[in-house]
Parts: C-alpha cells; sequence; structure tokens
C-alpha cells in the first residue's frame, strides 16, 4: 500500500513540471476557460455599468450608463450615474451646456425611484477622445 | 556531520549536466518570444544573457546541491528588473509611474496577484470583480493572473513567495545586506499577522467594493504605481506607501534579516500558506537527525520555523535546507518516505518551481536588462 501510495506521489509531483508548463504555454486556453466563470466581469462601481441610451448631439456622443447603487448584499442608497462624452476633444467640459443634463439623465434612469442630486459631480476625468463625469444619486423613499 | 544529505548529482559534473540540460530547452521555450528575430539587437543580447544566466544558475543549484543561495540570486535580480520594466513600462504606455482618475474610470490598471485577496468575498457574493482591470487584453490582465496564481499555487504551494512573487525579491535582497542581524530576536508569531491581514483587507474590501491594500497599504506602490497626487487625500497614501516601504522593505529587513513585509503584512502570503496544505511538496524535519542547533529558525526569513519544524507559512525558499548540517530539513513528496529518494523529491520540486520563476520574471528580466544596457550605449 505504501508503494502505491509513494507511486502516486511521485506522480503527482512529476506532473507539477507538466501543469506549470501547460499554465504557461495554454494561456490563452486557460483564460477563454476563465471568462466563462459567472464571476468574471468588472463591478460596475468601476466601468460604470451598462450603456442604457446613447445620444450624438452636434459632434459631440453622449453614452449615459445605468445607474449604480453600490452594495454588497443589495443596492446602497446612495449611488451614481456615469456619462461618457466622447468626440469631445474640449479641454474644459460645462455640464450644464450638455444636453445631457437634467431631463435627459432623468429620463434615462430605468427606475423612476431615482433622481440626479442637482447634478453634483463626485468624479470626473479626461479621456483620449473625451470625457467621463459620475453623477451623484440617492435613492428616493 | 555525515548524515547530511549528498544529492546524487552534487558535484558531478556529468549528472548535473543531464538534470540541467531538459532545463536549457525549458528557459529556451519561455524566452522564445524575445529570442526570435525581429527584435533590436539589444534586446536579442539580453536575452541570450538571461537565458545563460538562467541556465548558469539552474545548473549551480543541482551541481552544488544549494537551492536558496542560487534560487535567491535570480530572484533578487528579477525582481529589481521586473519593476524597471514595469516602470518604463508605464512611461511608455501613459507617461507616468503615477495614475489618475482616468485609467481607473477606463479600467485599465494592471492587476496584481495580491488583489485576489481582497476580490474573493464579492466574487463569491456579488459575482463580480471590484478592480479596475480589463480582463483579459493588456497588461496583466485579471484572468491572466488568476490562472496564474491558482495553476502555480495548486503546484508549488507558498513557494509562490520565494520562487515567483515579482515583489518579494526587494525584501529577500535587503533582509541578506547585513551578514549579522542587529536585531536577533523576532518572535515567530508575527507571522499570525498576516493572516489577520487577510481577514480584515477582505473584509474591508467588500464592505467598501474597492481593493482597500491597494488603495491604502501596498508598500510596493512604492516601486511599481501609485495613485497621482491631486489633493491631500492621495498625498496622504502616497506618504503611507513609501513609508511602509521604507519599514517593512527596507529597514525591518535589514535589521532582522528576515522577509518582514512577506511574513508578516502581505495578505496574498497567508491566502497561498493554505495552498500548502493541498500541496504535494513540503520541507520535512526528519527528529531523527536533528541536533537542536537552531540553525533553521535564525536562517528562516518567513518567520516560518517553529521547534525546528517547518510549518504552514513556509515559503519552501530552502533557506533551513541549505543551513542544516546534519540534512534533517530536506525537500519531500507527500505520501512518500522522507529517508528515502530525497534528491528527486528536491529535483521534483526545483524544476517546476524555477520554470515558474522564469515564467514570471525572464520576460522583464530581458525588457529591464535590455533598457540598463541601452542607457549605456
Amino acid at each position: 500500500m505504501k508503494k502505491i501510495i509513494s507511486f502516486f506521489a511521485y506522480l503527482w509531483a512529476a506532473l507539477g513540471t507538466i501543469i506549470i508548463l501547460a499554465v504557461f504555454i495554454g494561456m490563452g486556453g486557460w483564460q477563454q476557460l476563465a471568462m466563462r466563470l459567472p464571476f468574471m466581469r468588472i463591478d460596475p462601481v468601476f466601468t460604470g455599468g451598462t450603456v442604457v441610451d446613447t445620444l450624438q448631439v452636434d459632434s459631440v456622443m453622449v453614452l449615459v450608463h445605468e445607474p449604480v447603487f453600490p452594495g454588497l448584499f443589495s443596492e446602497g442608497d446612495e449611488g451614481f450615474v456615469q456619462i461618457d462624452v466622447r468626440q469631445c476633444p474640449t479641454d474644459t467640459l460645462r455640464l450644464d451646456s450638455l444636453p445631457v443634463a437634467g431631463n435627459v439623465i432623468a429620463l434615462s434612469l430605468t427606475p423612476a425611484s431615482a433622481m440626479a442630486n442637482d447634478l453634483s459631480v463626485t468624479e470626473f476625468a479626461r479621456i483620449s477622445d473625451g470625457w467621463i463625469v459620475r453623477l451623484e444619486l440617492k435613492k428616493l423613499d | 556531520m555525515k548524515n547530511k544529505p549528498t544529492y546524487w548529482s552534487t558535484g558531478r559534473i556529468g549528472r548535473s549536466i543531464l538534470l540541467t540540460a531538459p532545463m536549457v530547452l525549458l528557459i529556451g521555450l519561455m524566452l522564445s518570444g524575445n529570442l526570435a528575430g525581429g527584435q533590436s539587437y539589444v534586446h536579442t543580447f539580453s536575452a541570450v544573457v538571461a537565458l545563460l544566466f538562467f541556465v548558469s544558475m539552474f545548473w549551480m543549484m543541482i551541481y552544488t546541491g544549494r537551492t536558496d543561495r542560487w534560487r535567491a540570486v535570480v530572484f533578487i535580480i528579477g525582481a529589481l528588473l521586473f519593476c524597471i520594466s514595469f516602470i518604463s513600462n508605464l512611461i511608455e504606455v501613459r507617461s507616468s509611474m503615477t495614475f489618475s482618475d482616468a485609467e481607473q474610470l477606463t479600467c485599465t490598471i494592471p492587476f496584481c496577484h495580491i488583489v485576489t485577496t481582497m476580490v474573493i468575498i464579492p466574487a463569491a457574493i456579488k459575482q463580480t470583480i471590484i478592480f479596475p482591470g480589463s480582463l483579459v487584453e493588456g497588461y496583466a490582465s485579471i484572468s491572466s493572473m488568476l490562472v496564474i496564481v491558482l495553476g502555480f499555487s495548486i503546484v508549488i504551494g507558498r513557494g509562490f513567495c520565494s520562487w515567483g512573487c515579482f515583489y518579494g525579491g526587494w525584501d529577500d535582497g535587503t533582509s541578506r545586506i547585513l551578514r549579522r542581524p542587529v536585531i536577533r530576536r523576532v518572535n515567530s508569531a508575527f507571522r499570525w499577522f498576516a493572516f489577520a491581514m487577510l481577514v480584515l483587507m477582505a473584509l474591508w474590501s467588500a464592505e467598501s467594493l474597492s481593493p482597500k491594500y491597494c488603495e491604502w497599504l501596498c508598500p510596493f506602490k512604492a516601486v511599481t504605481e501609485n495613485e497621482r497626487i491631486v489633493d491631500g487625500v492621495t498625498l496622504v497614501k502616497n506618504i503611507v506607501f513609501y513609508t511602509l516601504f521604507v519599514v517593512l522593505v527596507v529597514v525591518l529587513p535589514l535589521l532582522t534579516r528576515k522577509r518582514i513585509q512577506c511574513a508578516t503584512f502581505c495578505p496574498m502570503g497567508a491566502l497561498l500558506s493554505l495552498f500548502n496544505k493541498i500541496n504535494v511538496f513540503d520541507v520535512r524535519h526528519r527528529a531523527d537527525l536533528c541536533i537542536n542547533c537552531g540553525r533553521c529558525d535564525k536562517a528562516c526569513p518567513m518567520l516560518a520555523i517553529e521547534n525546528h519544524c517547518p510549518t504552514l507559512t513556509c515559503s519552501k525558499c530552502g533557506r533551513c535546507v541549505d543551513e542544516c548540517p546534519t540534512g534533517a530539513l530536506r525537500y519531500h513528496v507527500r505520501g512518500t518516505s522522507p529517508d528515502r529518494h530525497f534528491t528527486w523529491a528536491r529535483t521534483l520540486y526545483i524544476y517546476p518551481a524555477y520554470i515558474f520563476m522564469v515564467t514570471l520574471l525572464g520576460g522583464s528580466f530581458v525588457n529591464g536588462l535590455a533598457l540598463i544596457i541601452n542607457l549605456f550605449i
């Protein structure tokens, strides 16, 4: 019995080298396999969530994301809505001049129970072809 | 002294060459992308130097029968060149080693293996990854790092920390600068602090849905990438990163000759220790050969030895095996007798461990070396 256990132990140990090589050589395939795992998607806290509306006003394209209310077990009371302003190479961005302000955001919010909090900006960043803006949201009771 | 194990290839050139020959092919395979045509002369030259370096270190490991001495050379140089290569890559891509809100909001931050500890709970409950990185594309994507962590940890367990972690080389290096420690006694119970860090970071990150260790506590932000200072909060974060780096990675390892950051602070190290439980390789203590000299306790950089026995947090670096004068500590394959075939056990372990090291550090080793050469020509 000891000899059999030893044999399989050495076999498993020898397989270690093959496993390491297989991980390295087959990385593309393993990555595809990993992508099928149910948790392999970035949290909307970082991506901004799914784009629910796309607007083209003049040369500027505006992508409005779904509202995000971060929470581990259930949605929190406070959140944000992300707006991507693309094809907008200007160095400054006036939110109130954008077609996304106010009513457009309100229309895009699927649950009518949420509202934008006076367009208060929680985060914004300049990207290569435009801007990413996050506006604060609070759930209404 | 007569019981000190003599590895069957030790001092025998022919047998050492025989055992090293397959490794030459495997290292060549690992570096094939760098050795292939179409690269600059400097890059190809660096790849050849890397190939010769990796092969010669492995050959010395086999020929001399010492593991840690030669592992550490590759590990430390690899960690330094990794950071040089990583920072230069960042400067090339985004003209800075800092990242801004734009990189976070566009999810282009490289994923590091330590983040794994913080994504587990949200992945289980919310089925999402709480990190602003790329799933597949780009440098250090999330899927590739998760495959690396899982695949390699199954084979070598916490050996990950001493054979592949591109941060570990920093405090491994600083812990070797002084020949004798200034602080002679470090309580090995401090190693449990890493487990407390693991639990704390996992819970805090899950509660806040953001990787808190990366945001606030990672000392290695000082030598990789960190948040651009735009306000008081980012200033405080950067002060914390650099302070922790100086204290945990430079000063304390220098004074204690222990890898303080890895042994007591890194949540990933604690998680990988759990992989040691399911791992086929371990370092075994033979009480009948032990003379209680205590060299292993003093030598162990990970505070992992208790009563001359390696414990759960052993990173299989091999230092205690090298230090033990009687061969009471030796690499071992679980399920086999520690009295027989111990040379096989060691060879079976250092093969995958060394391939892992070359896989993870090889590319950046070549890039880093090429960058340094380019500075001088």
